[in-house]
């Protein structure tokens, strides 16, 4: 039984890309591998006699003719049928594979021997031959991919399960993998990724490589993969489309578990559309207006500025709601920590005063994701006065930086990530949604930092201890203030961390906004 | 209305009690409320504390990095000195023996002009050479 059995539906190929794309399949380094080729009822006559000379040339080629075009998905699962491979390889029949691309694939197979899905980076070939377009691809995100297809090609799956799931399934064609990705990974024990382009995407006009608007068809298909996905899960949530090939999943809480909103108030003022205005009283008032989700309480962290009666006129709108707890240390870290140690709710939501709500239903879209496996920290955009972005997340690529800051929101950013809700490096805790036990098992805030440095020191400590962070684009939260810069601590921070700079899973290219050089 | 002198005595008893009660209701939610402070300053201070101890491990982890990536550096400065020395040595080597074989061809030449064969033919080529060496004059 070979180990990897290479999956080719068959249907028309040009003929030169088909036959650029067998010699990359005879030019693996690693010869332990069958290749099933499905020919679809393809009208040229070369395909069947190609084909017939392929098996003999290499006892390693199977193939199989349908008597009539069933499609895609029809020609994938009799490749299937035929495979004996401990492993399903799937590829296009005018696309490429690296050299080396099996023998990579073995080689992460025997680091984790649990794994039933691995996917790599990728790239396209242009009709000229140039390859274009490398897709460095983030780490395992499950929450991306219901978002985009991002693990795309190379994609190999474990037989059993694919078997166990049923194949490919009539009624997704063109999105057919994403849909059967989908499916296996609610069984998978492990998903891999490995680091190297592995796969090259043949851009043709008619294929989804060219253009997200190619196939119309494929994206409908894909949301309906997702849907149907989510209610596997039982995840009650709406799917739309966020963009080109992208999706928007928001979910509905059957729960409405209690949370703190924890807010650290001192008497800063500062002009807000030309009136001087005192920022706790500015964020307690959004908080009241802006949100529709009622289960919450508020603990008012103080320092020793805001006189008893200022605490009480701030806490009077929440209705008895409101907890006053007086920080014994001065520092934001330390504020955040008292707040944390008088939480005695599972979530809390980290709130500085500098904040304003735009959207009202911010804390149930948060609390969508709370329940995600291994997530410490969910948070919305920041946006400044102006509507640009000024954090979407934490990335540690080339250096820690705010992902996506001076960019507009219209901008969906490289391969649409700024669009969507993924899984990132860090996020920024002027406003986030987190799981308290995980802050608390590390620590909490270190009082060495103040606040972006403290925002990447946490990340990394969450890091470490193996939770991640969720940034999400259904809310959008308006940040007065942009002076917080870390540039002073960056050399503390690097002193614990450097080692991990420029290793952000997440985020494998430089997101920062580059200015041009000249004007 | 009558009352007895022994239902007013159980009264001020019982209101003394009550007053000693509630007394003691204020001293315990007070020790409760000074308990609950003293937790949860204990509390900040493990937080702190564990914070402090995940720094100096990340901090150990760096300084790890740093010494392991300074060792690598060493190993392959060391390598290239080693390298250097021994294309030095066998060059030196090369040199000696070249220096060696040099003098073996000007021992070689020195026996050959003084052996009489050498010498003899050297007398009877006189009269060629000063022919040439007029020849090169006129």
């Amino acid at each position: 039984m070979p180990r990897f059995s290479i999956i080719t539906p068959v249907y028309n190929p040009p003929r030169e890309a088909f036959e650029h794309c067998v010699r990359s399949v005879m030019a693996q380094t690693n010869s332990d591998w069958e290749w099933c080729l499905a020919n679809d009822a393809s009208p040229d006559s070369w395909v069947a006699q190609r084909l017939a000379e392929l098996q003999t040339v290499d006892s390693r080629v199977r193939v199989m003719t349908r008597a009539v075009n069933g499609g895609i998905v029809a020609a994938s699962n009799d490749a299937i049928a035929m495979s004996n491979g401990e492993f399903l390889v799937l590829l296009d029949n005018d696309d490429e594979l690296h050299p080396e691309a099996l023998q990579f694939v073995a080689d992460a197979l025997a680091a984790e021997p649990k794994c039933d899905y691995l996917y790599s980076d990728e790239d396209k070939i242009s009709p000229s031959g140039e390859h274009f377009d490398d897709f460095a691809k983030p780490a395992w995100s499950p929450e991306r991919l219901l978002a985009q297809n991002y693990t795309s090609h190379l994609s190999v799956l474990r037989r059993s399960i694919v078997e166990l799931v049923g194949r490919f399934r009539p009624g997704f064609d063109g999105s057919q993998d994403y849909d059967l990705v989908l499916r296996v990974i609610e069984h998978a024990r492990e998903v891999v990724h490995v680091p190297q382009v592995l796969y090259h995407w043949r851009s043709l006009s008619t294929s989804t490589a060219s253009a997200a608007s190619a196939k119309p068809y494929a994206f409908i298909a894909a949301l309906k993969s997702v849907g149907e996905h989510l209610q596997r899960t039982d995840t009650v949530a709406q799917v739309t489309e966020a963009g080109p090939s992208l999706a928007r999943v928001r979910r509905t809480t059957r729960r409405h578990p209690a949370v703190t909103v924890i807010i650290p108030v001192d008497d800063a003022k500062q002009r807000i559309f030309g009136l001087e205005t005192p920022l706790a009283g500015n964020i307690v008032k959004s908080l009241v207006e802006k949100s529709t989700y009622t289960n919450y309480t508020v603990t008012l962290v103080a320092n020793k500025a805001l006189s008893d009666e200022t605490l009480e006129a701030l806490a009077a709108p929440f209705e008895g709601r409101a907890t006053i707890v007086r920080a014994r240390h001065s520092g934001l870290a330390q504020m955040l920590n008292t707040g944390l140690v008088a939480c005695d709710t599972k979530h809390a939501v980290l709130l500085d005063e500098r904040c304003e709500f735009i959207d009202s239903d911010w804390l149930e879209a948060l609390l969508g994701y709370a329940d995600r496996t291994n997530v410490a920290a969910v948070a919305p955009f920041l946006l400044d006065e102006f509507g640009m972005i000024m954090s979407a997340g934490i990335g540690l690529t080339p250096a820690p930086h705010d992902i996506a800051a001076g960019r507009h929101l219209s901008d969906f950013g490289p391969v649409g990530m700024f669009a969507i809700a993924r899984e990132v490096f860090g996020v920024s805790m002027r406003c986030a949604l987190v799981d308290v036990a995980s802050l608390k098992s590390v620590g909490g805030f270190s009082p060495e930092y103040s606040t972006r440095a403290m925002d990447t020191d946490m990340a990394c400590k969450l890091h470490r201890a193996g939770r991640h962070a969720i940034i999400t684009p259904l809310v959008n939260v308006r940040l007065l203030d942009d002076t917080s810069l870390m540039n002073d601590e960056i050399d503390s921070l690097t002193m614990r961390w450097g080692r991990v700079f420029g290793s952000d899973p997440y985020t494998r290219i430089d997101t920062r906004l580059r200015l041009p050089v000249s004007f | 209305m009558l009352v007895s002198n022994e239902s007013l005595v159980d009264a001020v008893q019982r209101d003394a009690e009550l007053l000693r009660l509630g007394n003691e209701l204020r001293r315990a939610r007070e020790a409760l409320l000074d308990a609950q402070a003293q937790r949860a300053s204990f509390e900040l201070e493990v937080l702190n504390s564990r914070d402090h101890a995940v720094g100096q491990a990340a901090h150990i982890g760096e300084l790890r990095y740093r010494l392991l990536k300074q060792a690598q550096h060493q190993l392959i400065h060391d390598k290239n000195h080693r390298d250097h020395i021994a294309r030095l040595e066998a060059a030196l080597a090369e040199s000696s023996r070249t220096a060696a074989q040099t003098e073996a061809l000007r021992r070689e030449l020195t026996a050959t002009r003084n052996s009489t064969t050498w010498k003899l033919g050297r007398v009877l080529m006189f009269p060629v050479r000063a022919v040439k060496r007029l020849l090169r004059r006129g």
